[in-house]
């Protein structure tokens, strides 16, 4: 028998048969031993710390960007660098003052969570979904797609969130005139979703989702941790 | 990688690009941790207090310490004088119980843990990071990896076993430089 795939193995990806039999090949083959020893504290590692990150028992968000440490515009924050330079030539106290009622004074910039592009289903218009963590449970979705062409009377787009697999779907509201919309989201409802979805609809009185998806994107991969 | 310990050394002879390596390595693990505890609103005048404090206190870093539960030590510390400061609005009592007393300084350790485990995968060559990231974070299976990133299957399960051993190996190497 080759020797099995112990990533998997360790990762509960093999089924019944294979693990099982994975356990008699390691029996025999030293080799196989020696690497899952070392396959097992990676995944040890990486396990526990996914769990750590998940201890309110969501997805691990991705980590948030930190505001950079020399950022300095004329208003903004004095950067804890050149604050402790002043520390450092004994400015301690003045320094820190300034520091303390800047840095409360500022409104820091909310930190984008997560960019989509929308692709087209019918037509040719593009645009883009922005993500935004508004706080620990809200989330900013804003989008823009500029060239979604005019659609006239009787007519007019609307965005839904979308669950390709199940085909279940949230009408989120309509597009604007200039295809811009912005929702606010619980986090929770996000997570049951992971697409979004603009349509053309009919005037017609009749709730639902259209025939025609004009564009899609898929944002779950967008945030997933590749932005951490 | 740079270990913590050594980090925490150049920090202690005042060299100043050792705060924006630390700053760099561990700040979004620290905000991640003071998002949780202290919320959004409040986590990144936290986060420079923190780190404006490491600075301060850099001389007194024990180098037989590890550097991030050092780092989140103080980062706890300044999350419980943000909770103490608050007039108005009221604490959260989860939010309170994650930093306070014993159960505090667990929950800073596990995420000292956790951001030393950052700080080794962001060491890792961008291919093998990027499936590990998928596995762990995005619980993806390898086959669901390899049609996410279009790549072979084969190709995803030799980045994810190199990638894991490689990983394993640079918390070893942390922990015989500045074993605490």
């Amino acid at each position: 028998m080759s020797h099995p795939d112990l990533f998997a193995l360790l990762r509960g990806e093999l089924t019944n048969a294979e693990a099982t039999a994975a356990g008699a090949h390691l029996a025999a083959c030293s080799a196989c031993r020696a690497e899952l020893a070392e396959l097992a504290v990676g995944n040890a590692l990486l396990a526990r710390a996914a769990r750590i990150l998940t201890e309110t028992g969501r997805r691990p968000a991705p980590l948030p960007v930190v505001p950079s440490l020399r950022q300095r515009t004329p208003r903004r924050v004095p950067s804890v660098l050149v604050t402790a330079a002043a520390v450092v030539v004994g400015l301690a106290v003045g320094a820190t003052a300034v520091f303390l009622v800047e840095r409360s004074a500022d409104e820091s910039a909310p930190t984008a969570y997560a960019s989509v592009a929308l692709d087209p289903v019918e037509g040719s218009a593009a645009g883009e979904v922005r993500m935004v963590a508004e706080s620990d449970q809200h989330t900013r979705m804003t989008i823009e797609a500029p060239d979604l062409p005019g659609v006239g009377t009787g007519h007019f787009y609307y965005a839904w969130l979308l669950d390709p697999e199940t085909d279940k779907m949230l009408p989120l509201g309509q597009v604007g005139p200039g295809g811009t919309a912005s929702f606010e989201l619980d986090d929770s409802l996000l997570a049951a979703y992971s697409a979004v979805d603009v349509s053309l609809e009919d005037d017609d009185g009749d709730p639902g989702h259209s025939v025609t998806s004009v564009l899609r994107g898929t944002y779950t991969e967008a945030a997933s941790p590749t932005t951490f | 990688m740079e270990s913590g310990a050594t980090l925490g050394a150049r920090l202690a002879v005042r060299d100043e690009s050792a705060l924006e390596d630390a700053y760099a390595t561990y700040g979004p693990s620290v905000l991640a941790y003071l998002r949780r505890y202290v919320g959004p609103d409040e986590a990144e005048d936290v986060l420079q207090r923190t780190f404006l404090d490491v600075w301060r206190s850099a001389e007194r870093y024990d180098p037989d310490q590890r550097f991030a539960g050092w780092l989140f030590t103080i980062a706890r510390r300044r999350a419980v004088d943000c909770l103490r400061g608050r007039r108005h609005s009221v604490v959260d009592v989860e939010a309170a119980r994650g930093l306070v007393g014993e159960d505090g300084r667990e929950t800073a350790e596990r995420h000292a843990d956790a951001a030393e485990v950052r700080a080794a995968l962001d060491a890792l060559p961008e291919h093998e990071r990027e499936v590990l990231e998928l596995a762990y974070y995005a619980d993806l299976t390898q086959r669901e990896i390899a049609a996410r990133l279009d790549v072979p299957l084969g190709t995803v399960k030799a980045r994810a076993a190199r990638g894991t051993r490689r990983l394993g190996t640079l918390l070893r190497g942390n922990d015989d430089e500045g074993s605490r």
